[in-house]
């Protein structure tokens, strides 16, 4: 009796369990049929009491199936199990002999499934995040479409406003913000606090309810209403959250607001930078001034769709509107038309662009990893492939050989894919913070956990993959004859070299691409940093200080202070140079209408951009003084008054003469004097560091009366020492003031780049590791091809052919790779590079010179992985190689 | 035949496993062996007897091949398993225990 193992193969199916068991049992019925027959029964009766002693057949039968399921079931698990276990120690032992092959999977794997997991994290983060409104895709944004200066979103005026709540039916509400800031005194030291003044159905329009009492009601948005909203951030940071806090007074600017509701902590805008508090803005007031009413725009809109109207609709009902306004109010509202935009495309704008290209190149440096590593899958196949010939001949089938190296797959992309998770979780935040203005603020990225499930299945995509690959190549050749001697080379390593090259031919390619979109974003930001910014930022700093309470109700004493406060800083010794500014470059700007005295002057009058200046600003943040003269202290409040224009107001205004000496007037009242202009500043670029500077007017600051203005200072101070000190200074004048951390210019201009400077560098990091793995890749190929030639070389090079010959057909084989990799990798950065458009700043997407440049790398890159294989190659000794085996 | 006495179903399998641990033998021989060995006393029947075996192969404790019984026909013969060969001298152990302490119950004083 032959005993077999507990290892049951193949399994049974259901009616084979069955039949066994009937067969069993009939069996046994027979032999006691037998049995009885030989003590004289009949053969009918024995059958009988063979059937009658052995009890109930039709349940044993059942019972007996069910038992035998459950056992071959039971037998399956183990079996797979033990095999799991064999394969893995299989696995271990292959990568102490070869770590290589290990190594390189699982970090190339880690940065293709870090980088991937990474971009997909901002991705994430930013795009697909939800509004935290109800019904947020009803959500728009209504700004004024500035056609006179050429600006999409422009601020709005009162009057416009409240025509067009009167007028409009698209919507279910519309609301205005504006920025407001102000001191709060009621803790151990002033502190200024950032919000907004909104209109009263601000917070109905989005459908947010308080989290503590309430928000505003209808009217409070009319005359004074000293009341307040608290933001959750600023209720706990400030008040400790205070439960009672509702109906507490507290002091603002000076001035005690009733406080009568907190916001829940989900109110935040992404997108924009967080606030602290809003108060009602008093439109009544506003109306109250003719000139301000329709002229001075300092609101922004939001608003909420009606069901069933579209954002085209509403733009177009309230674009019919100011029409209508313009008409009935002929000069003062032309070029004054609407933008409306939905909230998400708002806010997220420009960077949805950026992010989508580096979800592109992070796809391709996927794609080219997985070229690399089919490669390096294919090359072990091989190497393998005698190692699965001997397996197969002792019995293991297609799918058990199959589940060796799949397991090994998944190993290596269980290894390399938490590599890759780790990289990008810690990179991340890294990287951003190299890059503080790539993201709009207050988008809080983190890689989160549906990142993390992509980055997973790509690695264990990849793994697998890797796996079935010599499985599928062991399927297709006849193990047996890889068992024999030649089991190196031979007609089957042909197909498999066309593979290995078209997979690396593609490498070229994408790697082209991905080269290409770095170069053309290097490009831009090297010439953006190179523009002329027409002011020196260097050292420069500056606060931003609003004066307000019952002090500075009166223009004089808001002029006295910010003398005094100017005189007091320039005497400190650690700074070079002080000066206060109404607005600088990069931080926003303020426009003006302009008359000029002798000319027609008829409305609509052109605008200016405007600001103030102290005496010697100018110099203060290195724009020269081009003709004329700077601002001094002579020029007194009440005196003539004098102003300042740029360049580029002098060339559009003036165009055949000098501006010194015209008398101007800025703003919408016709009863104010002339003022003259005294001196022309160089340009220099004003809110947007790619646009050309526009025109600019600058009055005197004791002339033109801020009550918030930009204190900026020259000085080699750290910003923390240089905030105390004009602290100091300020508080000496008046200790009730809030003064904030100073920025410095030079900050801003970077910060400007932030997000071209981002892209640019993850493009770039992205091209390189592309670059590295390409050249790998065709070394690879290169190589091999040599190495498993080796016989052949040596017998061509008995024969007599030269060295030099042989190199010249290795070189031409990686140059036939390289040829056709560039040429479909440019093809391809023709169609793709449109996409950056966005980013670039005077470089065309199609730009032959990058395109050419990036091709030259490549090409020499490949170059120079064949040169060590193709030395290899002249240098194989004949003797040894045809002897070798 | 005498009326076999009716058999608890874990002292079946005991006794399967005994038969067994001679050598491996098809269902019909084990049915053979008890009744032989117990002196007709015990009878297994056919239903308890194949339900104890695949509850048994179930366990592990025995494990089956087909062959040829000794009149050539196509039988399921069953053998101990190094588990089942534990498992009879446990069984075995805790059996005599048992029936002695019965039997010490049941004498008189």
């Amino acid at each position: 009796m032959k005993r077999r193992g507990a290892f049951r193969f193949p399994w049974r199916t259901r009616s084979t369990i069955g039949a066994d068991v009937r067969a069993e049992l009939e069996f046994h019925l027979a032999m006691r049929t037998d049995e009885l027959m030989l003590r004289g029964m009949s053969e009918r009766e024995a059958r009988e009491e063979a059937e009658r002693e052995f009890g109930d057949r039709k349940f044993t039968e059942r019972y007996c199936e069910r038992m035998d399921l459950g056992g071959d079931r039971a037998e399956r698990w183990r079996s797979w199990w033990d095999g799991l276990w064999r394969d893995l120690r299989v696995t271990a032992r292959a990568w102490r002999l070869h770590p290589s092959f290990a190594m390189v999977v699982i970090a190339t794997l880690g940065l293709a499934v870090g980088a991937n997991t990474a971009v997909f994290g901002v991705l994430d983060s930013v795009l697909l995040r939800r509004l935290p409104f109800p019904r947020a895709d009803r959500l728009v944004t209504v700004d004024e479409l500035n056609m006179r200066i050429g600006l999409a979103r422009s601020d709005i005026a009162v009057a416009e406003y409240l025509d067009w709540v009167a007028r409009q039916r698209s919507f279910t509400g519309i609301a205005v913000h504006a920025l407001e800031s102000l001191t709060y005194a009621g803790g151990p030291v002033p502190v200024l606090l950032a919000g907004r003044k909104v209109s009263a159905n601000f917070f109905d329009v989005f459908g947010v309810r308080a989290a503590l009492g309430r928000t505003f009601v209808a009217g409070e948005d009319r005359g004074v209403h000293r009341v307040v909203v608290l933001a959750n951030g600023a209720w706990r940071r400030l008040f400790g959250a205070d439960p009672e806090i509702v109906g507490r007074q507290i002091i603002l600017g000076g001035n005690p607001y009733t406080v009568v509701g907190v916001l829940p902590p989900e109110f935040t805008f992404p997108g924009l930078t967080p606030r602290d508090f809003f108060v009602p803005a008093d439109l009544s007031a506003a109306m109250a001034d003719v000139n301000r009413a329709r002229k001075f725009h300092f609101l922004h809109g939001f608003a909420r769709l009606r069901d069933g109207v579209s954002v085209e609709e509403a733009r177009a009902e309230l674009t019919g509107i100011a029409r209508a306004i313009e008409r009935e109010n002929p000069g003062v509202g032309d070029g004054h038309l609407v933008t409306v935009m939905p909230l998400e495309q708002a806010l997220v704008g420009g960077v949805r662009s950026t992010i989508l290209s580096l979800m592109g190149a992070a796809a391709f440096v996927l794609l080219i990893a997985a070229a690399t590593l089919g490669n390096l899958a294919l090359t072990r196949a091989l190497l393998r492939r005698r190692e699965f010939a001997v397996r197969a001949a002792l019995g293991a089938s297609r799918g058990r050989l199959a589940r060796v190296t799949v397991t090994e797959g998944v190993v290596l992309a269980v290894f390399g894919g938490a590599l890759g998770i780790a990289f990008a979780r810690l990179g991340t935040p890294a990287l951003l913070s190299l890059y503080p203005s790539a993201i709009p603020p207050s988008f809080e990225v983190h890689v989160s956990g549906a990142a993390v499930a992509f980055g997973l299945a790509a690695a264990a995509g990849a793994g697998i993959a890797i796996g079935l690959v010599p499985a599928i190549d062991s399927a297709r050749h006849d193990l047996a004859f890889a068992l024999g001697n030649n089991a190196r080379d031979g007609g089957f390593g042909r197909m498999q070299t066309r593979a290995r090259s078209a997979l690396v031919t593609a490498q070229i390619a994408l790697a082209m691409v991905l080269l290409v979109g770095a170069s053309l974003l290097v490009r831009t930001v090297v010439r953006l940093q190179s523009l002329e910014l027409g002011f020196e930022p260097e050292h420069v700093s500056f606060v931003w200080l609003p004066l307000s309470g019952q002090r500075y109700r009166e223009p004089e004493a808001v002029a006295r202070f910010w003398r005094t406060l100017a005189d007091r800083l320039r005497r400190e010794p650690t700074i070079d140079a002080a000066g206060v500014a109404g607005t600088l470059p990069l931080t926003g700007g303020s426009g003006a209408s302009l008359a000029i005295e002798g000319r027609p002057n008829t409305e609509p009058l052109p605008e200016i951009r405007y600001s103030t200046f102290s005496p010697g600003l100018a110099r203060t943040i290195g724009v020269p003084i081009v003709a004329g003269r700077d601002f001094d202290e002579s020029d007194r409040a009440g005196g003539r008054g004098v102003v300042l224009v740029n360049e580029s107001a002098a060339r559009k205004f003036w165009p055949n003469a000098s501006p010194i000496g015209a008398r101007v007037r800025l703003g919408p009242d016709p009863s104010e004097p002339w003022s003259e202009v005294v001196g022309v500043i160089g340009d220099y670029r004003q809110e947007q560091l790619d646009a050309p500077p526009p025109p600019l007017a600058v009055t005197m600051y004791q002339q033109d009366t801020w009550s918030s203005m930009l204190i900026t200072v020259r000085s080699k101070q750290p910003p923390a020492s240089l905030q105390a000190t004009i602290a100091g200074a300020v508080h000496e004048l008046d200790p009730a003031l809030a003064v904030g951390a100073p920025t410095r210019l030079g900050a801003m201009v970077a910060g400007e780049l932030g997000q071209r400077r981002f892209a640019t560098s993850v493009l770039l990091g992205f091209g390189l590791v592309a670059l590295v793995l390409a050249v790998l890749g065709v070394y690879g190929v290169v190589a091999y091809s040599v190495a498993s030639r080796q016989r052949e070389l040596g017998v061509r090079l008995a024969l007599g052919a030269f060295p030099r010959q042989l190199v010249a057909g290795v070189l031409a084989y990686g140059a036939r790779m390289a040829a056709i990799g560039l040429s479909l990798g440019a093809v391809a950065a023709v169609f793709l590079t449109r996409f950056l458009a966005g980013l670039l700043y005077e470089v065309q997407p199609l730009d032959v010179a990058t395109f050419v440049i990036a091709g030259l790398v490549l090409g020499a890159a490949t170059a120079a992985a064949c040169w060590l294989p193709a030395r290899r190659a002249a240098a194989v000794d004949p003797v040894i190689a045809i002897r070798a085996e | 035949m005498r009326p076999a006495v009716e058999i608890l179903q874990g002292t079946v399998d005991v006794l399967i496993l005994r038969a067994l641990a001679w050598e491996p033998m098809h269902g019909y021989a084990i049915s053979r062996w008890i009744r032989e060995r117990s002196n007709e006393v015990l009878a297994v029947e056919g239903a308890a007897l194949y339900q104890g075996l695949h509850r048994l192969e179930r366990k592990r404790w025995v494990a089956s091949t087909w062959g040829a019984s000794e009149n050539n026909r196509r039988a399921k013969f069953y053998e101990l398993t190094a588990e089942g060969r534990r498992q009879l001298r446990s069984e075995t152990t805790a059996w005599r225990t048992y029936s002695s302490a019965v039997t010490r119950v049941l004498e008189p004083a």
